[in-house]
């Protein structure tokens, strides 16, 4: 493998990995923090999950010698996979069959975990003078 | 409160955006790889997941 390959690999591991300790610290702040907004939800993702897939396949697409619009192009393509896959384990972590989950049913809510689906069902209502949706 | 949150809409809501990140994921990788197998594969992919969860 060239040199600047080698490098330019490098470097994207070492920015995944500033963006998973990113990551991290939000996803810790937010057991601390009754107020979690989708947007730091979308962020916090984006710095575990979809960080670790974007590094990957920005870094395979580098090492295939790919120009640089297609490695920006296999980023965005591991990007969203990872915050997809994140979203579907959220609505699993609730709504999934034990059998295929391999974890409790409910188990995120029983851990008060605030995934996306929580989050949304605590976030304003435009037609509600209340702060959110009864959720109970 | 599992029951209330799909009841509110929220599952659906869920489902949308996790759709919403697969469509771009597609969009992103058919424009550096414009090879049909590969997308149809993570498509189908993604509706067994969201199939899953249903």
């Amino acid at each position: 493998m060239p040199p600047h390959t080698v490098l330019a690999v490098r470097d994207r591991l070492d920015h995944a990995c500033l963006r998973l300790t990113h990551g991290q610290h939000l996803d810790l702040a937010f057991e601390q923090s009754p107020i979690v907004t989708e947007s730091a939800y979308l962020e916090m993702v984006a710095g575990k999950t979809a960080a670790l897939l974007e590094g990957a396949t920005a870094a395979g697409s580098l090492i295939a010698d790919a120009p640089a619009p297609r490695v920006a192009q296999f980023a965005g393509f591991g990007l969203h996979l990872g915050l997809a896959f994140q979203i579907l384990d959220d609505i699993l972590g609730i709504w999934g069959e034990p059998s295929v989950t391999g974890k409790p049913s409910g188990d995120d809510l029983i851990q008060r975990k605030k995934s996306l689906p929580v989050l949304k069902g605590l976030a304003p209502r435009p037609n509600s003078p209340s702060s959110g949706r009864a959720v109970t | 409160m599992r029951q209330a949150l799909q009841e509110s809409g929220v599952l659906d809501e869920t489902r949308h955006a996790a759709e919403e990140h697969t469509s771009l994921a597609l969009a992103a990788l058919e424009a550096a790889q414009p090879e049909p197998a590969a997308g149809r594969e993570l498509r189908a992919l993604s509706d067994s997941l969201l199939q899953r969860s249903r």
